[in-house]
């Protein structure tokens, strides 16, 4: 097993996004308060996807992932 | 005719919204229509009942932040004594109202004394620009259709019909690019909801 560490923030305030589903592969996690969510799979490469409610990945962001790493994925807030 | 404007630009989404704006306002330049922006900071209640009083809109948009009996205008500045809110309704009183923002067709659409007032009942949501596919412009056509419509004659509730026609489109053409536009899932939600959730309160005949 390998370790992924997914930070989420906003691009806008560098804020952490909590409680937030995170998608690598076919597992899946929700970020913690402080906007990071933890992966132990087997080393590899992946594709990561997020899902908010009021957030999308920003343009830019990684779309897939080298395990192990530690990424940044920056979410850009949509709602009014 | 006379449409005026109103946007905040105070977080990311009112950036979007504020680009949004300035391309409604051109397409109704473009229809003859005298278009008044409160733009930024200009977005505030005190200005727009000035120009309440000195010229009268027969339109008014807003695009920015809202919640169901208000809409803010620029923040901070918005929280104290936000541009429009259920006591100071009558703001709005005879002219339509089209309004991009969260949630203001749950109390203040219903109340407000406009002719005719579109709004959200529930989240509203703006776009962004990503390599594979320009979003935030496919949303900015969505907004412009109500205001046109209603400049060239139609009656709300047909400009509201356009609306929708116009929002379908999009999130069908979004079902066809799940798996190839980054971004096509998401926004296909989001237009869904924009589109599922956009009231239209008062007199559905009300024409310009």
């Amino acid at each position: 097993m390998a370790r992924l560490v997914v930070h989420l923030r906003d691009v806008q305030t560098n804020a952490p996004i909590p409680f937030t589903a995170v998608f690598v592969g076919t597992a899946s996690g929700i970020s913690d308060f402080k906007g990071d969510a933890v992966f132990d799979i087997a080393a590899g490469s992946y594709s990561i996807s997020v899902k908010s409610p009021m957030y999308v990945v920003a343009p830019g962001s990684p779309t897939s992932v080298s395990v192990p790493s530690e990424v940044t994925i920056q979410m850009a807030r949509v709602l009014l | 005719m006379k449409a005026l404007i109103l946007f905040s630009l105070d977080s990311l989404p009112t950036t979007i919204t504020a680009l949004g704006a300035d391309a409604i306002a051109k397409a109704l330049v473009q229809k003859g229509v005298e278009v008044f922006q409160l733009d930024v900071w200009k977005c505030v209640n005190p200005l727009f009942q000035l120009q309440n009083w000195i010229n009268k809109p027969d339109l008014v948009m807003y695009l920015g932040h809202g919640a169901n009996d208000r809409l803010y205008g620029q923040l901070p500045n918005g929280f104290i004594i936000p541009l429009v809110e259920v006591l100071t309704k009558e703001l709005l009183r005879d002219t339509i109202t089209v309004t991009y923002a969260c949630e203001s067709g749950r109390v203040l659409g219903p109340e407000a004394p406009s002719r005719a007032y579109f709004g959200s009942v529930e989240p509203y949501f703006v776009a962004l620009t990503y390599p594979s596919r320009d979003f935030m412009s496919d949303f900015f056509e969505t907004w412009k259709v109500i205001p046109l419509a209603l400049v060239e004659g139609k009656t709300a509730s047909e400009a509201l019909q356009l609306y929708v026609k116009k929002c379908t489109e999009y999130i069908n053409l979004y079902g066809q690019h799940l798996a190839d536009w980054q971004g096509a899932e998401e926004f296909q939600r989001f237009l869904t909801q924009n589109r599922d959730s956009f009231r239209l309160f008062g007199d559905a005949s009300a024409r310009l």
